[in-house]
C-alpha cells in the first residue's frame, strides 16, 4: 500500500471501518513508513482530544414532549374531525346559501308582482273597475266634453 | 445474542407499541433516547432552548410516523435521522447567518479543583467551538462517529448519503479540526 492510499484509509482505519485485509495492509505500511505513522498519531490524538469534551447533560424532556404530543394530537383530532364532517358542512352551507338566494329571488319577484297588481287593483277600484281611459271618456261624455 | 441485538429487538417492540398509540411506550422511548438525541442536536444547533424544542419535535414526529416504521433501519438510526433533518436545517440556517456563537453546554460537574475545572471547561469550550466551525453535514458526521460511536453505514442512513460520502465528510472534518485545534496541547 502506498502513502497516498494509506492516508486516505486512515480515517476509516481509526474508526474500525476497514476489512481485516485492508487493516492488515494499513498496519503493514505504518510499520515501515515514519511519515504515515506521524500522520496516524496526529489523527489519533485529534480523536482522543475530541473525546475530552465533557459529556452534555440532557434536561428531562419527557413531560414537555408528552404535553407537546397531546397538544398536537388535540389539533390533529380537531382538523381530522373537520375533514370527516366537511362534506356535511359543505352540503349544509350550500343548501343554506341556496335557500337564501332562492328565497330572495322569489320574494323579490313576488313583491314586485304584488305591487304591480295592487297598484292595478287600486287604480281599477278608484275608477270603479273600469279601464282608466274608458272611465275618463265616460266622465267627459257625461259632462259634454270631448276627450 | 449480543447486547446490541437485544436492544434493537426491545426498541422494535417499543416502536410497534408506540405505533399502536401506546403512550407508556412513547414515554419509554423518550426516556431512553432523549439524552443521545439532545446531545447530538445541541452540538448541531448550540442553543439549549432550540435543542430542547427540536428534540421534542423529533419525538412527536416519531410518534406520528411510528405506524409506518419499517425495520430496514434500527429505531436508533431512524430517530437520529428525524432529529438530524430538523437539526441540520436549523444548523444550516445559523451557519448561513453566521450565528456560530452558542451557549455553554450544561455539563455535569465532577469534584475537581477550581483550576482543573476551569481548564476542563476551557478545553470543552474550545472543542465545541471547533466543531461549530464545521459545515453542518461534516459536524453531524463527526458527532455521530466520535460521540455516538455510530458506524459509517448508519451515519449514511441518518444523513441520507453513501458510506463513501461519510468517509469523505469525516476526512475533510478531521483536516479542519486538526488545523483549528493545533494550539491545544
Amino acid at each position: 500500500m502506498k502513502c497516498k492510499d494509506t492516508r486516505k484509509a486512515l480515517s476509516r482505519y481509526l474508526d474500525h471501518e476497514l476489512s481485516s485485509t485492508e487493516t492488515a495492509s494499513v498496519e503493514a505500511h505504518l510499520a515501515q513508513c515514519p511519515e504515515c505513522r506521524t500522520e496516524h498519531s496526529a489523527q489519533q490524538r485529534l480523536w482522543t482530544l475530541l473525546g475530552r469534551a465533557e459529556p452534555i447533560r440532557s434536561p428531562d424532556l419527557i413531560a414537555a414532549t408528552e404535553a407537546r404530543l397531546s397538544e398536537r394530537r388535540g389539533w390533529t383530532a380537531f382538523f381530522a374531525g373537520l375533514r370527516l364532517r366537511s362534506i356535511g358542512y359543505a352540503t349544509a352551507v350550500t343548501a343554506l346559501v341556496g335557500l337564501f338566494v332562492w328565497t330572495g329571488v322569489w320574494a323579490g319577484t313576488a313583491r314586485h308582482g304584488y305591487d304591480v297588481g295592487e297598484h292595478d287593483r287600486s287604480f281599477a277600484e278608484i275608477l270603479n273597475d273600469t279601464p282608466p281611459g274608458m272611465e275618463v271618456a265616460a266622465i267627459l261624455d257625461q259632462i259634454g266634453e270631448q276627450p | 445474542m449480543t447486547e446490541r441485538t437485544t436492544t434493537a429487538e426491545q426498541d422494535l417492540d417499543v416502536i410497534q407499541r408506540v405505533g399502536a398509540g401506546d403512550r407508556a411506550a412513547f414515554r419509554a422511548l423518550v426516556e431512553r433516547y432523549q439524552g443521545p438525541l439532545y446531545t447530538f442536536v445541541l452540538r448541531m444547533v448550540r442553543r439549549p432552548a432550540i435543542a430542547e424544542e427540536l428534540v421534542q419535535e423529533s419525538f412527536v414526529r416519531a410518534f406520528r410516523a411510528a405506524p409506518r416504521f419499517k425495520p430496514a433501519a434500527s429505531v436508533s438510526t431512524w430517530l437520529f435521522h428525524i432529529a438530524a433533518r430538523l437539526a441540520m436545517n436549523e444548523a444550516a440556517r445559523a451557519h448561513h447567518h453566521h450565528e456560530l456563537a452558542g451557549d455553554v453546554p450544561d455539563v455535569p460537574t465532577e469534584v475537581r479543583g477550581p483550576l482543573e475545572e476551569l481548564e476542563q471547561k476551557e478545553l470543552s469550550w474550545t472543542i465545541e467551538e471547533a466543531l461549530a466551525q464545521l459545515p453542518p453535514q461534516q459536524r453531524a458526521a463527526v458527532v455521530l462517529a466520535r460521540f455516538e460511536d455510530m458506524p459509517y453505514r448508519e451515519i449514511g442512513k441518518v444523513l441520507e448519503v453513501s458510506t463513501g460520502a461519510v468517509d469523505g465528510l469525516l476526512q475533510r472534518a478531521r483536516q479542519t479540526l486538526a488545523r483549528l485545534l493545533r494550539p491545544v496541547p
